[in-house]
This record gives structure tokens, C-alpha cells and sequence, in this order.
């Protein structure tokens, strides 16, 4: 930048202008390439879930028609009625909410001290620890489910909520502790230090400090489990025979028939299940900005 | 390994001399919590472990019960089925040493199945992490209406894989399914293939519904990895002169490498062992060309009722994912040690 | 403080643990399992449970439904698990495979001779060496269906079908015949050609047993080979056969596009339902020209399991549940054909639909009622979807489909 006083005086104003002309055109592009390119990629994503909107608000016999057409001819909110009243829905909506805050609780409860643990403390083991979890995840749920059945029908836990609440944390465990103890770990130890200090005990460290400051990835875990356990399908099948106890997934399921699938029921109740989890979505994801909890603790 | 080891000798950790309670530690914060007098008494007899090594069992306990109690055993069963020959109830009446693995190693179908597995999970984690790291970037730019963007991204997720499998079933299908009548429509692909009758077109159909499941996942996994990144660390390289594929290069890459190996190590064993997706959107057709090893091994287990067999190959997997798995950790462990 | 907190999680698991609802059981209590037909499946046992339960106090009735594709599958589990119901319905093929878990209890030894006499003979599947293994629960046979306005006579050889199909195929938009591709639940359509064609899958030993495969004899391989000449040569069926399965088909069907399909009796339930204007009638199934013809027929049976604490009151409710109100209630309800001798004269099935069906089944086949079914079915899947893609040929098809199911039941 030339620095005689005359010159840039003159300039500064002009320069100022441009700048806040191009920092307009720089807001432009970036908000229409974000939507356009977000766009491009969500109708890609959401394909299906157009398909299954499409159907939803089909009769059934105007969703066998060949070629098929994305309209509904006629338009119907018959289905979404239907499916209320005639299946236990809300049963089924019910039992996986319980399995899904449950499973969510249950493993937060477990993984928070132990990615703290991992995170922060020093102990022997603590990457055999790490490897352990992981080991866990290379079986695939099929394999382990006759004996894990007959360990629940020993614990009188079939048809009970207990079954799938612990069965949900046990498999999510590995991920929500190596998430917890990455952002556990990303936390200046300085802040920590001072806080301990001051006269914390570990425990208020991890819970006014150490929780806050990792929120994205609180949320992430959150999130993870509560999607993991409300889709989960083999094990609610073996585990749950009764029909008021069933969650959604498998409640979704009994709409597949032995000669004819429910295409307009069951695409209108996989939406209905998809409202929840959206839901859950929209009140953490504002946890998923950076630097805000860094900035409250500071 | 060393470190595996010594979980499991944790009490005869007492040999090693480990420091005791109450002597001070050189770094203030980590002495621990603070012990009161008469607690001493039991903690200085039950082991000689560090203050921190007892808080870590500690907090590691509630993970630890869990996994003992609900997995420990089931594996454990699996493991000694494999090498058992079974009724048709799956109860062990003999022992075949290495059989099952043998018959196993004998059957071509089989290493095709393997290979195929491979191809598979390379193809589907590959993808996952590169198109979820490019959404990630996507929905970490300030426009408005981001948030209802990243809302858009998870609902794929939310729906259970079975049900998305039988949508997308429906969906391929050239009579029912609005897919190619939309690429027809459009022009996009005048004739498009009947993706599900042909096996290399059911491989590609089945390898875009496991991506289309997985994608949301890494998206959110990454787009929480880039709010650690703090931004002084990007202004500092705007400041050093780098435009934003350089900033990429040399502040977002090396902050997400750690997520990006952690979780494609996660991806490639939770892409291995997807179920649901081959087993319903083909049933593992046309003529198994579809199968990868889960499927195998749950036809082999509830629909042939051969549960040694099924237990080989549930080991097989195992081993296969556990070498991988430590490869892929050594430098997960550099990371972050 | 941290201990307090880490004893009273402790406290709370242990709680929970023990917080047990204890399962079922009461007074007498008969856990059912259901395999799901369809969407009022549940409502027809439910209302026979609430009926039952009132005309016998003191015994409980327990349903369980499962979706049908997953219903074998859950068993399993179930009976591994040492939790397996009291009853279930089955199809009839799954008993050989749980009689080799050995916790079946054969029907005749419960239920008195007067009450298995009430059944026609076809339906009597389960009976395997004289012992009497499940309870009939349904009974179909399959049949052609074909759309009057666009098949003006009933094919009764493969010469008038595939005439037939050429026919209707000139009309727009309309294929001839379905064919299925896609691996599903049953084999389908290649039985129906194999039978016509007087094949059949294995060779019957002097003493009744199964011997040596024999889908790969001059009948077989004509029968496959006209299977895929329809698809492939003469192109009378639907395109892209190995993306359909049956379910498909029907609905191809229903949507008008199908001027023939082979397919059992509740379909035509679901054209009244999804289809009610469309012209159609049932004929029976065609055979090779020369050869006697054979339709496939496929029964469920209800079988009671050896752990059922009691008998009596399985018994009884057996009893209720057979009477010929529910029998014919469930046969309208969910298209199938009678099973006793009483329901088969009611005047329901004395219909132009229904009479195709029940001619047909003093000659009809079932599947072969061999443990090795699933492993046979997988197999022979996988031949015609070779064939039907023109990855093999018929006969190298079926050679080595014969190789594979002869090794593993171990037949040299």
C-alpha cells in the first residue's frame, strides 16, 4: 500500500467501496453456490424420499401404475389417517422413543467418563482399551444373536424395553467413545488445570467444562445413537414378540406382506418415523457451531 | 499388543511399583481427586495403581460391564462354534478342529464371495468419505437456510435400513420404479438398464443404496470435526497468502485427519458387515452375485441351519477386519499418541 | 462424591435388572406364533383368541404375529434360544428341518382320529412315514390367470399357451405371460413347467426315500428350456425377467399389464380388491403336450412344539380354531382353499374361480418334502436366473444345479 498521506486519502474511500461491493458479490456467490450445490447434492439424497412422499399420498391402486407418475392421481391424505387407526402407530412410536432416549442415556452414561478417560488420563491399557472397542464393532449384530437372545431370555428381559436399551449401547459404544474422547482431548489443558485449581473435582470439571466445550461432538453422539437405535431392526425382531411392544422399525415391517407389500401405508408411516428423529435434529444442531462453547467458558 | 495385554493384568499391576496416592504428582491437575485422610486406608490396600489409573477404571467401569456382560460371551460362543460341528438347533456336539474353515477354503463360491466383499467395502467407504467430506464442506459455508439444509441430510439416515432397502427395491424396479422413469423423462439416461436383473448393474444398485444410507453420517461426523477447528488457523494462512485450496490443504486436511482415519476405519467395518441393504434389495442375487460375506454367512446360519459353518465365517470376518484394523491403527495411534 | 454418584448408577442397573416382567404364563396359556399373510392376519386370530378365551375361562391365549418373510428365520432363533411358542404356523417344509432339531410334536399324537379325518387327503402334506406331523392350516394350489379379453380360450398345452401369449402380446402395452427371475421366497414358476412336463426333482427310491437329483433329465431341461424360450426367444413375457419376483408379477398383472400369470388363489382376492373391472378367469394349470398334467400344491400347517407346557389346553384350542366357521372365515379371508371335507362343500367354493383350484388337487405335487429344501430351493434358484440371463444354458444349468444338490445332501 502506497503510504503518502494525499494519495491515500484520496483512495481510501474508493478502496472502501469496492471492498464492500466485492464483499456483496462474494455474499451472493456464496449464498447461491451453497444452495445450488447443496441443492444438486440434497435432491440426489432425498431422491428416494420424494419417491416415498409421492407414494404416501397415493390410493393404492395409483401407485401400480405403469409408467408410474409423481403425481398423485387422485391426492390423498387417506393413508397418513389410516395408518393411526388402523395399526398401533403410536404404540410403535412410543417404544421407540423410550429405546431411543433410553439407549441414548444409557450410553452417554458409559462413554463420557470413558472417552474422558481415554482422553485425558494416563493408564495402562489405555489403547488396548481403544482396540477392544473396536473389536467389538467387527461382529456383525447377526452373529451374536442367538447367544445374546438367550442371555436376555436368562435376564427375563424379551418383550421388556431393557433388552434393546442395553443391546442399542453396547454396539454404539465404540463410536460414541472415540468421538467424546477426540473432543475431549481437543480441549486446552489449561482450562481444565484452572478449574481443578480452583477446587473442582473431576467430576463438575467433566460436567461444566469438559461436556460444553465438546458439544459438536456430544451432539454427534447423541445423534448417532439415537438414529442407530431407532432404525434398529434384527434385534427388535428376535427380541420383541409382542405387537404393543414393537418399535417402529419392525412395526414398519408387518406393512410387507407375504403376497403384496402396503407401498401408500408404509411409505406414509416411514415418514411419519422420520419426524422424530428431525425433530431431535433441529434442537441440537445449533450445538454444531464452533467456537460457541469455547467463548461461553472463556 | 503390549498395550492389550495389560488391561487384563491390571491387578498384578502391584509388581511394577506404580506410584501411590499420596505422593505428588509433577503436574498439579493430575494428582487426582482429592483424597481424604480416612478413604486412604482402602484405597492404598486395594491396589497399588496410580490415582489416575483408579479413576480411569472407574470410568471406564460402566463401558466395561456392558460390553462383559452383553458381548463378551455371545463372541466368545461364536468363536468356539467355529470350531464345533453343530445340530440344527446350533448347539455344539463335537469338535471339528479346523474343518469348518477348511470346507470353508475348499468352496470357490466362497473366496468369490471374499474378494467381492473387499470390492465392495473399498468402493462404499471410499465414496462415503469423499462425497461426505465434500457435503460436510457444503453445509459448513454461511448461507442462509443452512440449517434446514443439514436437516435435509440426515432424514436418509433416519430412515431404518430395511425400509430404505424395500423403498429402493421399488424404486429400481423399470416397470414401478419412479428412477428410470424420471431419467427417461428427463433425458438424463433414455435407456436406462433394469438395475436389478442384471448382476453388475445389482452390484452398482446395491453399492448406491449402501452409500446413499452411509452418506449422511460422515457429512455430520466431518461437519462436527470442522467446528473444532479453531479459525484463527485459517486467518493465519489467509494471512501467510494461501487461497482456499491451499488453506483446504494445509489447515482443514491435517485438523480432520484424525476423524477422516477414525472413521473410515469405522466405515470399512461397518460397510463389511452391512446387512441389510444386499439382503433385501437382492436377497444377494441375481445367482449370489450379490452376496458378500454377512449374507453368506446369515443363509448359511437360519436358512441352511449350518451354525459351525456360519461361526467360521463370522471369525473369518473377524480376523480379516481385525488385521486391517490394526494396520489402519498404527496410524490412527501416531495421531494421537 | 464421584462415588456416590458412580454406586448409585450401580444401584440403578441393578434395580433395573431385577425389575423383571415375568413372561406370560398364568393359569394355562397357549403362546401362539402367527406367520403374517397380510394386514387383517392379526385381526382374525385376535378376534378367534377373544373367543376362544370367553368360552374357556381359565385359558390364556397368547399371539404373537411375525411378518412372514421373516417367520422362519425368527424361529430359529426362537427354538435356539429355548424359547420356542407352543404352536406356530409353519410351512410345511420347515417341519422336516425342526423335526431334525427334534421338537416337534406330531399332530396325531394329540388330537384325536376323528378330527384328522375331517381333512381331504391332498392337504394332509405334513404326514410323513404315516406320522402325521401339523395340522393343516392352508392349502393352494396354483392355476393359470389369464384376461378373458385378451385370451379368448383357455390354454390347457404349452403349444396353446405360448399361442396364446404370442396373441395377447400384439395388443399395446401388454406382455404376454410372467415369468419371474428374481430369487424369492418359493420356487415358482419353473415347478409348474417341471410337473407339466412330468419331471420331477429327485428320483424316488424303492423305499419311498429321495435319491439322485433328476432336474437335469430330458424333462427338466425342456421345461426350463421352454421357460426361457418365452422370455428370451419368443418374447411373450415380461422384459427384464430377472428384476421381477412374483410379487411383481401380480402387480404387473394388476396394473393391466399381463395377459397371463401363474399364481395361487389369493390373487384373486387382491384383483377384487385392486382390480375389481378387470376381466379374468382361472384355468388349470397347462401341462406339455402328451404329458399328465401336475400343478404345484403348497401347504402351512400349524405344529406344536414338545416344549408346550400344555398340551390340553393347545389341544383345545386347536379344537376351537378348526371348527368350520373359522376354517371358512379364514380361507375367505385370506384366499385359500379348504382344508376339511365339511368347508370344501360349502357353496362358496362351488365358483367358476375356485373349481380350477380344487380339480386340480387330487393330482396336485407339493415341493419335495426333503430337510434339504432351503439349500435345493437356493440352488435351483440360482439355475433358472443362469438360464433365463443366458449365463448358462439350460442344460449345463441344471447339470450343475443336480452337481451341487447332490453333494451337499451327500448323494454320490
Amino acid at each position: 500500500m502506497p503510504d503518502q498521506p494525499a494519495a491515500v486519502a484520496v483512495r481510501l474511500p474508493a478502496l472502501r467501496r469496492r471492498r464492500a461491493r466485492s464483499r456483496r458479490w462474494r455474499a451472493v456467490i456464496l449464498q447461491g453456490g451453497g444452495w445450488t450445490l447443496s441443492g444438486l447434492a440434497l435432491f440426489v439424497l432425498l431422491f428416494p424420499i420424494l419417491v416415498m412422499l409421492s407414494t404416501s399420498l397415493k390410493t393404492l391402486n395409483d401407485v401400480y401404475r405403469v409408467p408410474p407418475s409423481w403425481v398423485p392421481a387422485p391426492f390423498t391424505l387417506q393413508n397418513f389417517a389410516d395408518i393411526w387407526a388402523r395399526y398401533p402407530l403410536g404404540a410403535y412410536l412410543r417404544n421407540s422413543l423410550i429405546i431411543g432416549v433410553g439407549a441414548t442415556a444409557l450410553n452417554l452414561a458409559a462413554a463420557i467418563p470413558a472417552g474422558y478417560a481415554v482422553a485425558r488420563l494416563r493408564f495402562r491399557g489405555r489403547q488396548g482399551f481403544m482396540l477392544l472397542l473396536l473389536l467389538i464393532q467387527m461382529f456383525s449384530p447377526i452373529v451374536v444373536l442367538i447367544p445374546l437372545f438367550k442371555i436376555m431370555a436368562a435376564l427375563h428381559w424379551l418383550d421388556t424395553y431393557w433388552a434393546l436399551i442395553v443391546t442399542n449401547t453396547v454396539f454404539t459404544l465404540a463410536f460414541s467413545t472415540w468421538m467424546l474422547a477426540s473432543y475431549f482431548r481437543a480441549i486446552p489443558a489449561e482450562i481444565e488445570e484452572a478449574a481443578l485449581v480452583d477446587g473442582c473435582t473431576r467430576a463438575q470439571t467433566i460436567l461444566r467444562i469438559a461436556i460444553p466445550v465438546a458439544a459438536p461432538g456430544v451432539v454427534t453422539t447423541i445423534i448417532y445413537v439415537f438414529i442407530t437405535a431407532w432404525n434398529e431392526f434384527i434385534f427388535a425382531l428376535t427380541f420383541i414378540s409382542r405387537t404393543e411392544m414393537r418399535t417402529l422399525t419392525v412395526g414398519l415391517y408387518t406393512f410387507i406382506g407375504r403376497w403384496a407389500v402396503q407401498w401408500h401405508y408404509l411409505m406414509a408411516a416411514a415418514l411419519v418415523g422420520v419426524v422424530p428423529v428431525v425433530i431431535l435434529f433441529m434442537f441440537v444442531e445449533r450445538h454444531l457451531v464452533r467456537g460457541l462453547a469455547l467463548g461461553s467458558v472463556k | 499388543m503390549h498395550a492389550r495385554r495389560s488391561t487384563r493384568r491390571g491387578e498384578s499391576s502391584e509388581r511394577r511399583g506404580a506410584p501411590e496416592t499420596g505422593a505428588p504428582l509433577s503436574h498439579p491437575a493430575r494428582a487426582g481427586p482429592h483424597v481424604s485422610p480416612g478413604r486412604g486406608v482402602i484405597a492404598r490396600a486395594a491396589s497399588r495403581l496410580t490415582a489416575e489409573e483408579r479413576l480411569a477404571v472407574l470410568f471406564l467401569c460402566p463401558a466395561l460391564l456392558l460390553m462383559a456382560a452383553f458381548i463378551f460371551y455371545p463372541v466368545g460362543t461364536t468363536i468356539v462354534t467355529a470350531f464345533g460341528a453343530t445340530d440344527k438347533l446350533g448347539r455344539v456336539r463335537g469338535f471339528v478342529g479346523w474343518g469348518n474353515f477348511r470346507a470353508l477354503g475348499a468352496d470357490p463360491a466362497f473366496w468369490q464371495i471374499f474378494r467381492r466383499t473387499f470390492l465392495w467395502t473399498a468402493l462404499g467407504v471410499t465414496v462415503k468419505t469423499s462425497a461426505g467430506l465434500a457435503m460436510a464442506l457444503l453445509l459448513n459455508l454461511p448461507f442462509r437456510g443452512r440449517k434446514v439444509a443439514r436437516m435435509l441430510t440426515v432424514i436418509p439416515w433416519a430412515i431404518p435400513y430395511p425400509i430404505s432397502a424395500i423403498v429402493w427395491q421399488w424404486t429400481y424396479n423399470s416397470q414401478f420404479g419412479l428412477l428410470n422413469q424420471f431419467l427417461k423423462s428427463t433425458g438424463l439416461w433414455p435407456h436406462p438398464p433394469a438395475w436389478l436383473a442384471e448382476p453388475r448393474t445389482a452390484f452398482a444398485a446395491n453399492m448406491a443404496v449402501d452409500i446413499w444410507i452411509g452418506l449422511p453420517f460422515f457429512a455430520l461426523v466431518f461437519l462436527a470435526g470442522l467446528q473444532a477447528i479453531s479459525p484463527e488457523y485459517y486467518e493465519a494462512a489467509a494471512i501467510d497468502g494461501a487461497g482456499v485450496g491451499a488453506r483446504f490443504v494445509s489447515v482443514t486436511l491435517p485438523f480432520l485427519r484424525p476423524v477422516i482415519v477414525m472413521g473410515s476405519l469405522l466405515s470399512v467395518i461397518w460397510t463389511f458387515n452391512d446387512f441389510s441393504v444386499p439382503y433385501i434389495v437382492t436377497k444377494g442375487g441375481p445367482m449370489n452375485t450379490t452376496d458378500i460375506l454377512v449374507t453368506h454367512m446369515y443363509k448359511t446360519a437360519f436358512q441352511f441351519l449350518d451354525f459351525g459353518p456360519a461361526s467360521a465365517i463370522a471369525v473369518i470376518t473377524f480376523v480379516t477386519l481385525l488385521v486391517f484394523s490394526l494396520l489402519y491403527a498404527r496410524l490412527y495411534f501416531r495421531e494421537v499418541a | 462424591m464421584q462415588r456416590k454418584v458412580a454406586l448409585a448408577a450401580i444401584a440403578a442397573l441393578c434395580i433395573g435388572l431385577l425389575a423383571l416382567p415375568a413372561r406370560g404364563g398364568g393359569a394355562a396359556s397357549v403362546r401362539a406364533v402367527w406367520m403374517e399373510y397380510d394386514a387383517r392376519y392379526n385381526t382374525f386370530w385376535q378376534q378367534l383368541k377373544k373367543e376362544f378365551e370367553a368360552a374357556n375361562p381359565g385359558v390364556t391365549v397368547d399371539n404373537v404375529v411375525v411378518p412372514w418373510n421373516e417367520g422362519h428365520d425368527r424361529l430359529v432363533t426362537w427354538i435356539a434360544g429355548n424359547q420356542a411358542p407352543d404352536i406356530a404356523i409353519v410351512g410345511t417344509r420347515w417341519i422336516i428341518e425342526f423335526n431334525k432339531m427334534d421338537v416337534v410334536q406330531p399332530a396325531d399324537t394329540l388330537l384325536p382320529k376323528a378330527f384328522i379325518d375331517k381333512f381331504i387327503q391332498p392337504a394332509l402334506e405334513a404326514r410323513i412315514n404315516g406320522r402325521l406331523y401339523g395340522v393343516p392350516v392352508a392349502l393352494s394350489a396354483r392355476s393359470l390367470y389369464y384376461r378373458t379379453d385378451l385370451v379368448k380360450t383357455p390354454p390347457q398345452t404349452w403349444q396353446d399357451l405360448l399361442a396364446a401369449a404370442r396373441e395377447a402380446a400384439k395388443s399395446p402395452g401388454v406382455y404376454g405371460i410372467g415369468v419371474s427371475g428374481k430369487k424369492f421366497a418359493e420356487l415358482t414358476e419353473y415347478v409348474y413347467y417341471l410337473y407339466g412336463n412330468g419331471g420331477d426333482f429327485f428320483v424316488t427310491n424303492p423305499d419311498g426315500s429321495y435319491g439322485r437329483c433328476r432336474v437335469n433329465d430330458a424333462a427338466g431341461v425342456e421345461a426350463l428350456q421352454f421357460m426361457v424360450d418365452l422370455a428370451n426367444k419368443d418374447k411373450v413375457t415380461e422384459p427384464n425377467v430377472g428384476e421381477n419376483d412374483r410379487g411383481t408379477l401380480q402387480d404387473l398383472f394388476l396394473a393391466g399389464k399381463l395377459a397371463m400369470i401363474e399364481t395361487g388363489p389369493w390373487f384373486g382376492g387382491m384383483i377384487q380388491e385392486r382390480a375389481k373391472t378387470m376381466p379374468f378367469a382361472v384355468a388349470p394349470m397347462p401341462h406339455n403336450q402328451g404329458k399328465p398334467q401336475h400343478t404345484l400344491l403348497v401347504t402351512d400347517s400349524i405344529i406344536v412344539f414338545k416344549s408346550a407346557k400344555n398340551k390340553d389346553a393347545v389341544v383345545k384350542f386347536l379344537e376351537y380354531a378348526y371348527r368350520d366357521g373359522p376354517r371358512l372365515e379364514f380361507d375367505k379371508d385370506f384366499g385359500m382353499l379348504p382344508t376339511e371335507k365339511s368347508v370344501a362343500r360349502d357353496a362358496y367354493f362351488q365358483t367358476d374361480f375356485y373349481r380350477p383350484f380344487i380339480q386340480q388337487l387330487p393330482t396336485a405335487k407339493p415341493w419335495p418334502l426333503t430337510a434339504d429344501w432351503s439349500k435345493v430351493e437356493d440352488v435351483m434358484w440360482d439355475a433358472v436366473t443362469a438360464a433365463l440371463l443366458n449365463t448358462k444354458s439350460a442344460k449345463a444349468a441344471l447339470d450343475d444345479a443336480c452337481k451341487e444338490i447332490d453333494t451337499a445332501r451327500g448323494i454320490k
